[in-house]
This record gives C-alpha cells, sequence and structure tokens, in this order.
C-alpha cells in the first residue's frame, strides 16, 4: 500500500488565532470584524404570557455570503441601552423551533440545522417584565466558528413595541 | 448566450450576495443578471440560494433547470465548504473521513445541479500560507483530495484547486495536491483554478477611503498607488526603486497609514504595495492551458469600462496565448468592506465589457 502524500507545511496566517473571548462589545469591532448596519431588524417585540411580559425579542441576520449551521455561532451578544445581556436570558426560536443560548454547540440539535442566509434568527431575552416600549439603542455582536472565524457588528436604534 | 468562444464568461451568484441578501433579486433574479451581462454561465452558492441546502431537492431542481433554460444559461461550479468547528468543546471537530464523505455529497450535488466543477475549499486555497494551521480550522488537505479524486471523476465533476492572493500559482503551495493527482493519474479528478487576486498591481477606491478615514492624505496614497501600477503593469518599463518611493512619501509628510500602506503591517508575513505578491502574465500564460477554471475576483471597475486594480489586457492575451480553455466567472467582491453602496449588477456589467474587450468579443 502506498505511504500516504505527505502533506505541505504551509505559513500560517493565524486568522481566528487569539481571538478574543466575545464577551464584551468592543470584541465585535476591531481587527476583520465588519460593520453591516442591516444585521438588525428596526424592530424589536416584548413577548407577553396570559398578559404578563416575559420577555423580549429582536431579529438577527447571519453576515457574510452564505448560511451556516446554528451550531457554527460561537456568539450572538447584545447590548440595549448600554446593557449587556447575558448569555443566561437568551434562547433563539427559529422555523418553529426553540432553545436556549447554551444549547448552541452541544449536540441539542443536528449540524445540517442552517441559519438560511435570507432568514432573520429570533433572539428572545427572558426577563420577566420585558423592556419599555419605544426607541431603544441596541448593539449587536455575531461571531461564528466558519473556517474564517466570521466576526461583525451592527449599532442602531431599535423601536419595541 | 452559448457561444463557441474557447475562453468563456461566467459569473459566481456570489458577486450578487448582497442584493440577494437584502431580498432585492431572488435566485430568478441575479440568473437574470447574469444573462444580462452575457454570461453563458453561472457558478452556484448551495449555503445562500438552495433553500433546503445542503440537500436539494427535486422541486429545486425543476426550477434550476427551467431558468437556466430559459434565461440560455449552463451550470458551471457548485460552491462547496469544509468547516470543522461546531462545538463549543473546541478539541471537538469534524474529522479528515467526516470532511470526506460532506464532499462527496457536495460532489453528488453538483452533478445533480449539472456542474461540472466544484470550488473545492483546500488547504492550499492560500498558495504557501493558509488562514490557520490548526488541524480543526483546516478545509481539505492533499490525502483527503486523493481519496476524493476517483469519485469525482466517476462524477464527471473536476475539484478546482483555486489559488487565492496572497498566494500564487507558482507558489508551491499546492505541490502536495499536484502531487495527488500526479500518484492516481486521475487528472479527471481535479486541477488547478486561478483566482484574479493573484493578479492585483493596485488597490480599489473603497481601501483608498479606508485609509482616507484613518488619516491618510490622498495625495501620499495615490503617488503609492501611481508606483504599484508602474511596478505591477508588466510592460517592460516596470522598474520601482522602493526605497526612493519611501523616501518621497516620507518627504510629502507620510506617517504609519501610508508607510503600513506602501510597506505591509509590521508582523505580517506578506502585504505592502512594496512586496505585492502577483503573478506576472507570463506566469499566467505558462500555466494557462492546466488550469481548468478561473474566478474573476474584481473590486472595483471604473465607469469606463477599465481597471486599475489589474491588467486585464496583459492577463486575459496571457490566458488566449497560453491555450486557456474554459470558464472565468466573475466574482465580484467589492460590496464587502462597504455595504449596501455597491451596485454589484453594474459592477458585474462593466466587467463582462472589459474581457469582452480584452478577448475581442
Amino acid at each position: 500500500m502506498q505511504e500516504p502524500i505527505k502533506l505541505l507545511k504551509r505559513t500560517s496566517m493565524g486568522l481566528g488565532a487569539n481571538a478574543p473571548k466575545f464577551d464584551k462589545m468592543e470584541d465585535f469591532t476591531r481587527g476583520m470584524s465588519r460593520y453591516n448596519p442591516l444585521l438588525m431588524h428596526d424592530y424589536g417585540r416584548n413577548i407577553y404570557h396570559k398578559g404578563e411580559k416575559i420577555g423580549y425579542a429582536l431579529d438577527v441576520r447571519i453576515c457574510g455570503y452564505r448560511g451556516l449551521p446554528i451550531n457554527a455561532i460561537l456568539q450572538l451578544a447584545f447590548e440595549v441601552d448600554g446593557e449587556w445581556i447575558p448569555d443566561e436570558c437568551k434562547h433563539i426560536w427559529y422555523e418553529g423551533k426553540k432553545y436556549k443560548f447554551s444549547d448552541i454547540g452541544a449536540d441539542k440539535f443536528d449540524n445540517n440545522w442552517y441559519w438560511k442566509y435570507t432568514d432573520y434568527l429570533r433572539v428572545f431575552f427572558e426577563i420577566p417584565g420585558g423592556i419599555d416600549q419605544g426607541i431603544h439603542r441596541v448593539k449587536y455582536g455575531l461571531a461564528l466558528r466558519d473556517h474564517y472565524s466570521s466576526v461583525a457588528y451592527c449599532e442602531k436604534d431599535v423601536t419595541i413595541v | 448566450m452559448k457561444t463557441n468562444n474557447p475562453i468563456k464568461l461566467g459569473v459566481s451568484l456570489y458577486s450578487y450576495q448582497e442584493v440577494f441578501w437584502r431580498g432585492d433579486l431572488d435566485l430568478e433574479g441575479v440568473l437574470t443578471a447574469a444573462a444580462g451581462a452575457g454570461a453563458e454561465g453561472v457558478e452556484i452558492f448551495g449555503e445562500a440560494m438552495i433553500p433546503s441546502f445542503p440537500h436539494i431537492t427535486d422541486e429545486f431542481l425543476y426550477k434550476w433547470f427551467y431558468l437556466l433554460d430559459n434565461l440560455d444559461l449552463e451550470p458551471v461550479c457548485y460552491e462547496h465548504f469544509a468547516d470543522r468547528r461546531y462545538w463549543k468543546d473546541t478539541s471537538r471537530y469534524l474529522s479528515d473521513d467526516d470532511v470526506f464523505d460532506l464532499t462527496v455529497h457536495y460532489l453528488e450535488s453538483a452533478k445533480k445541479l449539472g456542474c461540472k466543477f466544484i470550488r473545492l475549499s483546500h488547504d492550499g486555497h492560500n498558495g504557501k500560507f493558509i488562514m490557520n494551521d490548526a488541524h480543526s480550522h483546516t478545509v481539505v488537505n492533499a490525502q483527503i483530495f486523493e481519496r476524493l479524486l476517483p469519485i469525482a471523476a466517476e462524477l464527471g465533476v473536476k475539484m478546482a484547486l483555486e489559488v487565492h492572493g496572497p498566494g500564487l500559482l507558482e507558489d508551491g503551495g499546492n505541490d502536495d495536491f499536484l502531487e495527488a493527482l500526479d500518484r492516481t493519474g486521475i487528472y479527471e479528478g481535479g486541477g488547478l483554478m486561478l483566482d484574479f487576486s493573484g493578479c492585483f498591481r493596485d488597490c480599489s477606491p473603497m481601501q483608498v477611503d479606508a485609509m482616507v478615514s484613518r488619516g491618510g492624505n490622498p495625495e501620499i496614497i495615490d503617488y503609492i498607488r501611481r508606483m504599484s501600477r508602474k511596478a505591477y503593469t508588466f510592460d517592460g518599463n516596470n522598474e520601482v526603486d522602493w526605497d526612493e518611493v519611501e523616501a518621497k512619501v516620507k518627504e510629502m509628510g507620510g506617517g504609519s497609514v501610508e508607510l503600513d500602506f506602501l510597506n505591509g503591517p509590521k508582523g505580517r508575513s506578506f502585504g505592502g504595495v512594496r512586496n505585492r505578491l502577483i503573478t506576472p502574465p507570463e506566469v499566467v500564460k505558462e500555466y494557462a492551458s492546466q488550469l481548468i477554471y478561473i474566478h474573476g475576483k474584481a473590486h472595483w471597475i471604473n465607469e469606463d469600462c477599465t481597471c486599475d486594480e489589474m491588467d486585464y489586457p496583459r492577463y486575459l492575451q496571457a490566458l488566449k496565448d497560453g491555450g486557456y480553455r474554459g470558464y472565468i466567472s466573475t466574482e465580484y467582491e467589492g460590496q464587502r468592506s462597504v455595504p449596501h453602496t455597491i451596485n454589484e449588477v453594474e459592477l458585474v456589467r462593466r466587467q463582462h465589457i472589459l474581457m469582452r474587450q480584452c478577448l475581442g468579443y
């Protein structure tokens, strides 16, 4: 049997090496990150259960030029009116399914479940009482595990109903 | 519109990524744009434009072939990716066997779509460079490629080994893949593919704007750009003394923005106008007959359908003289650095006019 081909040693450009923790918004606005004002919908909504606000949701989009498996999401970060939203509050609602943010990359669903290129992904923040209706300043940061280690961000006024 | 030209012009639908993402044009719309630019064939991104990806439904195929037939286009290439990392636990990632299996699926999908090629996401993409050499970040290596060759040949779909800047055709960074072809003799399974990013002599107006926004002086940037075009337009009059250029830049008051543009950011293994990595037209001519596919990467084409970024007349002549037979598919990507400000349809149209003029079509 033939010996396997000896693979070439190529010069690493270090993409994705020494990546930040993505635990603060500044981590999304540096380096190769791409700003795109349309990554987030202009409107969000409070979510009610039997007349009570149980949280609120924002609709966001994927960056780059293709859809990716939801398990390729490394971080979906938000700062609303200057307040960082903790991971424990976050849920994703997509194609009729609901998962906690912590379920991503944890074998809770198939790697073939794609966040489609043209779709909004709904992110629900489980915060009892929701948020006051009105205009809120929202920062959104997205980091992906794809081999380009894509990072993007968006900051805008979002009207939350 | 189908022709008998040896070099055919196509469009990768990647070129219309933003107009599609925004929903301004659907699949029919971007295919119509490609046909309107004069393309004969198209390359499609499953992850962006096939709703049931990674599966391809009969319903999609019915629509796909109807649209292509109606617009007189042919399917050329199906874009392949091989991401491995889907877990929080960073020690977990897809094995080489998994990457092999998923690539077989891409090859089968390409055949369904009628494509002759997949643009293989492979470790030689940037030639002697690699984005990250950790196994979890790599894509298809030469060992996987070798195993795929008989399957690709059986399906009649070639794996195109795209060489993209800063990698160059001639830098040796694809030697292990070429060894796989030679060892197996299955040349019907794959071959080299050029991306025009290895032929660039100048930056784009968007990059100039970015430098100016960081405090760069437009006059000095323009001077460096002129020197870049002089040095990398291979007309026999391209001698440039870069030390003299650097001295002049400093004399003009250039600071870190202009000097980084000239010399490359400190600590990076490539970059900077002075050290631009470029494959000269003569070398493209030598490789031309071995190439199986070409991406016509572009960031900006002037309103009069000329181009500063690349010397189209010389490179297209080199491809003709070297005996290239196949597609050049536009891969327009100037939109990526300045979202929602560029008309992708117009830029693709301009590049097709420029290429047709150069090829005498």
